[in-house]
């Protein structure tokens, strides 16, 4: 058993000539959180499309755990115990809240086949099928809760403000039960004291789930609260990565955020 | 009546799946024909030739739909496939000495009685029903909503999609069954791409993402060309002016993402109250 929840390894993608990854190594330890951080297009977003699968990477390798997961399809790569969500949001739109949760149960809890969902569902035969829909339901509720909305569960996903959606992907992403949890800028347009609620969920779900998490973030003060471990990249590349207290006093860092006349993103 | 048994398995795919299918009249040719020769070579009885049409549609399904689906066409790049798809059948109609070529296999018997194709159509509509609302469908929905993200929640795209083309191809087939046992009489040319278009005009016409909406859009629209028989020239002016006014005045459709008993009500009922905490179940089977 190795000690790392996930690695990658001289990690390279090349979108027709544009570098957005190269030579990336670096190693998520079990149970902990670890950020990501960069400006804007440094390729942050790429490293968690690469390792879910998303697109294959053009040079180098991912594993979870030993196993080495570089060419597998996203879905098989979730069944793997990674789940992830996205920073331009992706929900089931014109679902319910609570529907968007049930369709993740589904890859833990198939609970019935398809000659069951197509003859059994008869009015007068309330069974199975019913049954099942109706645990589903409780189940996703108790995600809902999880994350704070549960009391909007039969709302439209898409009418959702912007903040409440990106909880919903969060609770759709524990859902699958991951062991590895992706979070791509969960606190995006979220003022400092949102976020830094955000942060004590994020720690809370960390710990009742007992996963490890990933999360790429533009809020300083949330990662440095968070994180245990941080990645710094620019231009596709490492600039630096350690404890946050390290992170604070990298001289490269330094240059590179201030350099670029931001304070804290 | 027919045609909307057909036209429900389209409205399944089509509409829950979030891929249009130009090559839906092949899957009724290979149903029709299926059916009309266990019926006149073999002697079989009809309801038994029902299943066979809806398997053999089915299938015929999955020529089509492995190579295509597995590929991850992009949609457009799908539909162009079927079309081509629904041509070769056609072609491949006229040319089989089974099917007697261009000639076609006439005086078959009528067994298509009204009340037969209203029960047929009844129990279609009963299954897509159950399909659409189980975990099946729901996965279905999922990719057409989004399919990275559906991916990403541990959904195989290819089995999914995959599925719901073989549930749509077997109505379909049962659907050309009966077409076959109606008019007694039946051509190659009479499932060309314009029948698969129509087919297709009534899902978008009665609402992507609806059951009710297609099939409602699909007797209407089976209706108007008879009432305008008089003035055959104008009838399909006449039906493309209709299209033309729905996609204006209702780009979803008549019933858009919803269901008839839905327009009654504000929300999804049975999620909301059962949500809600409450134990009210039941009042979702429509
Ligand atoms: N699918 C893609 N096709 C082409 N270029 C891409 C694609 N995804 C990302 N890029 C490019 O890769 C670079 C890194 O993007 P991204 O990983 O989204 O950055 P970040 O998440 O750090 O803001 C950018 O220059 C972006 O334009
Ligand atoms: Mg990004």
């Amino acid at each position: 058993m190795s000690d790392y929840a996930a690695r990658v390894e001289n990690l390279g993608k090349n979108f027709g000539g544009i570098l957005a990854a190269e030579e990336i190594t670096f190693q998520v330890r079990e149970k902990e959180i670890m950020g990501i951080i960069g400006p804007n297009g440094a390729g942050k977003t790429t490293i968690f499309n690469l390792m879910t699968g998303v697109y294959p990477p053009t040079a180098g390798k991912v594993f979870l755990g030993d196993e080495d997961v570089t060419k597998l399809a996203p879905d098989v790569i979730v069944k793997k115990g990674v789940s992830r969500t996205f920073q331009n949001i992706r929900l089931f739109k014109r679902l319910t809240v609570l529907e968007n949760v049930v369709t993740a149960l589904d890859l833990n809890y198939p609970l019935y086949n398809i000659g069951e969902a197509l003859f059994l569902n008869l009015p007068f035969l309330k069974g199975k099928v019913k049954r099942a829909e109706k645990d589903l339901r409780d189940k996703a509720m108790s995600y809902l809760d999880t994350v704070g909305i549960a009391h909007l569960a039969g709302n439209q996903a898409d009418s959702l403000p912007y903040g409440l959606q990106r909880k919903l992907e969060m609770a759709r992403a524990l859902a699958l039960e991951p062991k590895l949890l992706l979070l791509d800028e969960p606190a995006a347009g979220m003022n400092p004291e949102e976020s830094m609620d955000l942060a004590r969920l994020i720690q809370k779900v960390q710990k009742d789930f007992d996963v490890t998490v990933l999360l790429i973030e533009h809020h300083m003060d949330l990662v440095m609260y968070l994180c245990h471990h941080i990645f710094v990249m620019n231009f596709g590349r490492e600039l630096a990565q350690g404890s946050p207290e390290e992170i604070q006093e990298n001289p490269a860092v330094l240059k590179a955020y201030l350099g670029e006349g931001r304070s804290n993103g | 009546m027919i045609q909307a048994i057909s036209v429900t398995g389209l409205a399944v795919f089509t509409g829950f799946t979030g891929l249009m299918s130009l090559g839906h009249a092949a899957f009724i040719a290979v149903g029709a024909y299926t059916a009309a020769i266990c019926t006149k070579t073999y002697g079989l009885p009809f309801i038994a030739a029902i299943p066979l049409a809806a398997i053999m549609a089915g299938l015929v399904s999955l020529v089509i739909g492995i190579p295509t689906l597995r590929a991850k066409l992009r949609s457009d790049y799908f539909t162009i496939a079927t079309l081509g798809f629904g041509e070769a059948v056609r072609v491949l109609l006229e040319n089989l000495s089974i099917t007697n070529g261009a000639r076609g296999l006439a005086s078959l018997t009528k067994y298509s009685t009204l009340p037969r194709a209203a029960i047929a159509l009844a129990i279609v509509v009963f299954l897509a029903k159950n399909f659409v609302f189980s975990r099946y469908g729901r996965m279905a929905i999922a990719i057409r909503e989004d399919h990275v993200a559906a991916e990403m929640a541990g959904i195989n795209l290819f089995n999914v999609r995959l599925r719901s083309l073989f549930f749509s191809a077997v109505c379909a087939g049962v659907g050309g069954a009966f077409h076959a046992h109606y008019i007694a009489f039946i051509q190659p040319n009479m499932f060309t791409n314009v029948q698969s278009t129509l087919l297709t005009a009534s899902v978008v016409a009665g609402g992507i993402g609806s059951l009710t909406g297609p099939v409602i859009a699909a007797l209407l629209f089976a209706s108007i060309p008879e009432l305008l028989r008089a003035a055959e020239m104008w009838r399909l002016v006449v039906y493309g002016g209709v299209l033309v006014a729905i996609m204006v005045l209702r780009p979803q459709g008549i019933f858009g993402y919803r269901e008839i008993n839905h327009l009654f009500r504000r929300k999804r009922p049975a999620v909301v109250a059962e949500a809600a905490g409450s134990s009210a179940d039941g009042g979702d089977d429509s």
